[in-house]
């Protein structure tokens, strides 16, 4: 404790001799409310305020709150949340969970103009730009037991939609859109991909590939979840209240995180600050659901959910005025569903 | 001079805990407007308000909702703000401040000695004029008082998610700032 001066003993006598009855009072803490949250009043003080006061260095009302996800959003999430119930697809011994991501990604690139080197061209940024969203498919069958073997197939449907540029221009150039389609690709606990050295199984979870032990150790507490989503999105350098929606998304978008977790991981976004309901009719691949998202960098980043059911439909990326692309184009989205099938490779009946 | 009579309580009562709460933090509050005013006797008429705000409003105050450091520099922050705002207003910030006795030349001396130990403080604060007063408040308060970011958000009246996303926001910011003013 630091020493006082006669400036605060003085002070100090003059509350207490002045003010002391107040607290003498029971002790009504138990019933009284703190004073928490006091942004309703600070929001009234607008007004660009000089400093005009002889001495006064730094004067302006405090505007400009950032402000959390508003009670809407929150209503809205958490009653989606209770929605969602403990409807997971149920997987028996033998059967396999299928998971089927309907992606539109952007494909880019900068072509040559005469006369320059490849070199040139990858640092080039006056080149002509052919940019494009392609429909992939990404199918995953995921065993009962998750350490047996996994399948993901995927592929391009060859459906294109040109933002800049023309296909003929980007053949012209020599570069063929088309990726080798489909492939295949076979794993225990799904590691597709191993990473060096890595033998499968061995992954440790994260928010991209969630393990069973990822998600058995995280909070259940939706605020501790958002902490700890939060944790890991402020390491991503971005911006974290967009890298939490990201995250998220990410997580969700496997579709292999228990319901319990998914009703938790919308009650975590509640507490996004800036979250914002963005269309309560947007539609993504034919389903019409409630999207949540957030403008940052130039772009919105969303989620959406059907809000009868609780269900994730799947996360667009749109960007906003500023860019080289017109306001409003998409330039990502990814759509969910999820299914029970008899064996590795079959597909739902539709 | 005499010393003024106290409200009597028992030992350990509101009044001790009242006391000890402002001894253990009277100088944080001094330090914050010692940071935004240069002369001793706004610090000392917004200090004195701070404080009668704090033990009018002592009763609600909860310790397990958050330090009280926090919510002392929450009020002082209020106080600030509509010291300004009245201000701004052409109001005389003494006639709202009426009742609180000029300070002696002993008191006087004491809180120069405190503006002048914030005058980094108010330099960093001085050189973060492009940001807005949101960013500044959580960079003074975490970066410059000093406290935890639970602490910052209950003195910003906001969860303590919200405040760090805010202090990410605001930092990144400053540095740009900084970046530019010195890059």
């Amino acid at each position: 404790m630091r020493t006082m001066g006669k400036f605060e003993d003085q002070l100090l006598d003059r509350l207490l001799t002045q003010h002391g009855h107040l607290l003498a009072a029971e002790h009504p803490a138990a019933t009284a409310t703190a004073p928490k949250r006091h942004r309703a009043r600070w929001v009234a003080a607008v007004g660009t305020v000089a400093a005009v006061a002889a001495g006064v260095v730094v004067a302006q009302a405090p505007f400009g709150e950032t402000p959390v996800a508003s009670a809407a959003v929150a209503e809205a999430l958490n009653s989606a949340a209770d929605k969602i119930g403990s409807a997971d697809p149920v997987v028996a011994p033998g059967q396999y969970l299928y998971v089927e991501s309907h992606r539109w990604d952007m494909g880019s690139y900068v072509l040559a103009k005469d006369g320059m080197s490849e070199a040139e061209r990858r640092m080039s940024e006056s080149g002509r730009t052919v940019s494009y969203l392609q429909e992939n498919v990404i199918q995953t069958w995921v065993p009962y037991d998750r350490n047996q073997e996994w399948m993901q197939r995927s592929y391009a449907t060859g459906k294109r939609e040109w933002l800049q540029g023309t296909e003929a221009e980007l053949r012209a150039a020599g570069v063929d859109p088309d990726a080798p389609s489909p492939e295949v690709r076979r794993a225990k606990c799904g590691d597709f991909y191993p990473e060096g050295g890595m033998r499968p199984c061995e992954r440790e979870g994260s928010w991209q590939e969630p393990t069973p032990e990822f998600v058995a150790e995280l909070p259940t507490d939706p605020e501790e979840l958002y902490e700890e989503i939060l944790d890991e999105a402020e390491e991503d350098g971005d911006d974290p209240a967009a890298a939490v929606l990201e995250f998220v998304d990410d997580a969700i978008q496997r579709g292999l995180m228990p319901a319990a977790l998914r009703a938790n991981l919308y009650r975590a976004l509640a507490f996004v600050p800036d979250l914002k309901i963005k269309d309560r009719n947007a539609n993504l691949d034919g389903r019409i659901g409630i999207s949540f998202g957030i403008d940052r960098n130039g772009k919105r980043e969303e989620v959406i959910i059907d809000s009868k059911t609780g269900q994730y439909i799947g996360g667009r990326t749109t960007v906003l005025a500023g860019g080289e692309l017109p306001a409003g184009t998409v330039i990502s989205y990814s759509a969910l569903s999820t299914s029970v099938v008899g064996e590795l490779g079959a597909l739902p009946a539709r | 001079m005499a010393r003024p009579h106290r409200a009597e309580a028992p030992p350990g009562g509101r009044i001790a805990e009242f006391e000890q709460v402002y001894r253990a933090h009277v100088r944080d509050v001094t330090a914050y407007f010692a940071r935004r005013t240069r002369d001793p006797q706004n610090v000392a008429d917004l200090t004195a308000d701070t404080f009668v705000r704090a033990i009018t409003s002592f009763a609600a105050f909860d310790p397990a909702r958050g330090s009280p450091r926090g919510w002392l520099l929450g009020i002082a922050r209020h106080v600030f703000a509509r010291y300004c705002e009245g201000v701004s207003r052409g109001r005389d910030a003494a006639a709202r401040l009426a009742g609180w006795r000029e300070l002696d030349v002993d008191e006087a001396a004491e809180l120069v000695v405190r503006i002048d130990a914030e005058r980094s403080g108010r330099a960093l604060l001085d050189g973060m004029a492009e940001l807005s007063q949101a960013d500044r408040d959580v960079i003074e308060l975490v970066d410059i008082a000093g406290m935890d970011r639970g602490e910052a958000a209950v003195a910003l009246g906001i969860s303590p998610g919200a405040m760090r996303i805010r202090l990410f926001r605001a930092r990144g910011r400053l540095r740009k700032v900084v970046g530019e003013n010195h890059g």
